[in-house]
């Protein structure tokens, strides 16, 4: 997936799958599984942002912990740099995952309530063995500092922090290791808008000055827009729609992509585009439908979506790919199904 | 196709006029107002959006016109609710338990916990309707099986005899507006009824919305923190701030050419319309009740504030044109950028 003449990507996820356990049976024996993610293959490039985007249940945040390695896949490659972060245990992963920290959504869940914020941020260098008990103080101020919090916030507690000040702490925790990627899960869903678009800011402030490469995990299309320089749809545990974020944007390929920024209600009218409805809920990863997982909701769905699944193929060459039989079977590029047709079945 | 009424030559008789509300609850400093001179009408189907970041009173306002203001800590200590001719800050609760639900119904952000999941869905419609139709079980039971087929759930005979836990979020949220529109009330409160939703489901929820507010011609107060959901679904707008009004207006022209900084700032942070720029966010917090700064509330944060103007006097809401009011002192003195048309 990587276009020629550009540097090799820092971060590069292949075949990616991860299965669990809904049910047992008396015995223990599973009996329903949820196929969280499936073959999920990504690539992020030093100093890119790519954005995953998908609504509950879409397997995004899976993703996420899958490649930071909190859970361990079934199947799939995830090579960070050097390291093949797939194969490596024990000792060897503790030292590769410095270069990848998470930051999560609930500022209030992931702090612990009774430390001090000096001990929340340096916590993964002590574990580390990477400072002195001396300079622990400095390096954490130094921390805050650079999120945009104040050093005598050091020795105060978590409760003593509005939602913002707290991912922010959070922030500075992801950034104590120097990692090379963040993974970001929903960072900024938990804020109100006014502290949501400071924290942005913040986040795109850091990547220019420490290079960092950013998976950016949201549900909120607008939020991924703005900060990705690329963006992966997900539904259903696969991989949709992926692309650059201005191709997936204004010229969305896939019936799903292209619901899902009709629904998103903008507050400009020349933004507002014509609804496409779908019908029904998402569907379940415990039960997939056959053939194209969005086939049981899909506006344009034919017998061959239901029997066969899509592979992701190039859409728009050089920009984009997409997983959808609509693709294929027309002859003149994408059949660019207009809004009027969409919508006629709604 | 639209059944909204069409507009009498003179502005009708509002339905609810809010006036001068004012909301303290207690805290470790006493008693301390976290809603102050809220003041705005709804007219006869309308939809009116009470837009506002956590913390600035919009619940709190819409829970007092039901007077569900937990009381301790909470309390209204002045103002007029008029509804339908009668101040309902002022009625008998047992009255008052007659609106509620009857007249004026209200929709919350959670269908996951409004619904009691001991009981079938059908059942909490059927209740709801005997207790202020006073019809027969069997009236209940029909009028149940029609609500839920009104609110789009597929084989409503069948669905109203399941458990809220065999309901999607979606459908479970459809089954709250077919429990709130039941017995036809003149007016819904809707309280971030989309918040929790995915955005294709709260698509599906704001069509059903807007098709039976339409269909039904009942007045809507929308409470929401997105702006692109009042844009999509609100007649008019009243943007709070730290318990305050700061701003009401028709929708489209609230966004196009606010008149007051902070609605401007808010404009500023919405990512969807800043695409590749950054984002200008408004600098600082929130002030916590109990510890408002003199004058206007919004001074320390706004760019455009002047000392000795805007940090002495606390501010009214001052009328702009006709439809428009902002609680800004350099009203008309400053140009304040909004969206394109």
């Amino acid at each position: 997936m990587t276009m020629p003449g550009v540097a090799p990507p820092l971060l590069e996820v292949a075949g990616l799958t991860k299965t669990f356990v809904a049910r047992r049976n008396l015995l223990g024996a599973p009996v329903r599984w949820v196929h969280a993610v499936r073959d999920l293959t990504l690539a992020i490039s030093p100093g890119e942002t790519l954005g995953l985007v998908g609504e509950s249940g879409s397997g995004k945040s899976t993703a996420g912990r899958l490649i930071a390695r909190l859970i361990a896949a079934d199947e799939g490659t995830i090579r960070l740099a050097d390291h093949q972060l797939h194969a490596l245990r024990g000792g060897a992963l503790r030292r590769a995952r410095r270069d990848i920290q998470v930051v999560f959504q609930d500022p209030f869940a992931s702090l612990d309530p009774s430390w001090v914020v000096g001990n929340v941020v340096t916590e993964g260098l002590r574990a580390h063995r990477l400072v002195s008990r001396r300079d622990r103080e400095a390096r954490a101020v130094e921390l805050l500092e650079l999120v945009g919090l104040r050093a005598d916030h050091v020795r105060r507690y978590p409760y003593e922090f509005s939602g913002g000040q707290r991912q922010r702490i959070a922030i500075a925790r992801a950034l104590a290791l120097e990692p090379k990627v963040l993974i970001c899960d929903e960072p900024v869903s938990a804020l109100d808008v006014s502290t949501q678009a400071a924290i942005l800011l913040t986040f795109e402030e850091l990547q220019d000055r420490l290079g960092l490469s950013y998976l950016f995990i949201s549900h909120d299309l607008s939020v991924v827009r703005l900060v990705s320089d690329r963006i992966a749809v997900m539904y259903l545990g696969r991989i949709v729609e992926e692309g650059l974020a201005a191709a997936v944007y204004d010229d969305p390929q896939h019936p799903y992509t292209q619901a899902l920024l009709s629904a998103l209600p903008q507050v400009s009218a020349s933004k507002m585009r014509q609804r496409i409805r779908l019908a029904g809920d998402l569907s379940s990863a415990t039960d997939p439908p056959d053939g194209c997982s969005f086939s049981s909701r899909c506006p344009h769905a034919f017998d061959r979506c239901r029997s066969e699944r899509p592979e992701l193929i190039a859409a728009r060459p050089g920009t984009g790919a997409a997983a959808c039989h609509l693709i294929t079977t027309s002859t003149v590029g994408i059949a660019d199904p207009t809004h009027e047709e969409l919508t006629s079945n709604g | 196709m639209s059944a909204t009424p069409s507009t009498p030559t003179t502005a009708p008789a509002p339905l609810l006029s809010v006036q001068g509300l004012e909301v303290q609850f207690a805290t470790e400093h006493g008693m301390v107002p976290v809603v102050e001179d809220v003041s705005f009408d709804v007219a006869p189907g309308e939809v009116l959006g009470l837009v506002g970041e956590s913390g600035c009173g919009k619940s709190v306002t819409s829970l007092s016109i039901m007077r569900l203001i937990p009381d301790p800590p909470g309390r209204i200590t002045r103002g007029r609710v008029l509804f339908e001719g009668s101040d309902l800050l002022v009625l008998p609760e047992r009255q008052m338990c007659d609106i509620r639900g009857g007249r004026i119904a209200m929709v919350f952000q959670e269908p996951m916990t409004s619904l009691d999941p001991s009981f079938t869905v059908g059942e909490q419609i059927a209740s709801t309707y005997r207790r202020h139709r006073g019809v027969s079980k069997r009236a209940a039971w029909d009028r149940a099986v029609e609500m839920l087929s009104l609110v789009g759930i597929p084989d409503a005979r069948q669905r109203v005899a399941d458990y809220p836990h065999t309901f999607s979020g979606g459908m479970r949220q459809r089954v709250m507006i077919a429990i709130a529109l039941s017995c036809g009330p003149s007016l819904l409160i809707a309280d971030e009824p989309t918040t929790a939703l995915d955005v294709t489901v709260q698509a599906q929820v704001l069509d059903l919305l807007r098709d039976l507010q339409a269909r039904l011609g009942m007045a809507v107060v929308f409470v929401t923190h997105d702006l692109g959901v009042v844009s999509e679904m609100c007649d008019r707008v009243v943007v709070m701030y730290a318990g305050q009004v700061v701003e009401q207006s028709p929708t489209r022209p609230v966004f196009t050419e606010p008149h007051h900084p902070y609605t401007h700032g808010l404009i500023e942070c919405l990512p969807s319309e800043h695409v590749g720029e950054r984002l200008r966010p408004i600098p600082g917090g929130v002030p916590a009740p109990g510890a408002m700064p003199e004058g206007c509330r919004f001074h320390p944060r706004c760019s455009f504030a002047v000392a000795g103007r805007c940090d002495t006097a606390a501010v009214d809401l001052i009328g702009v044109a006709a439809d428009r009011a902002s609680r800004c002192v350099r009203v008309g003195e400053v140009a304040l950028r909004g969206v394109e048309a």
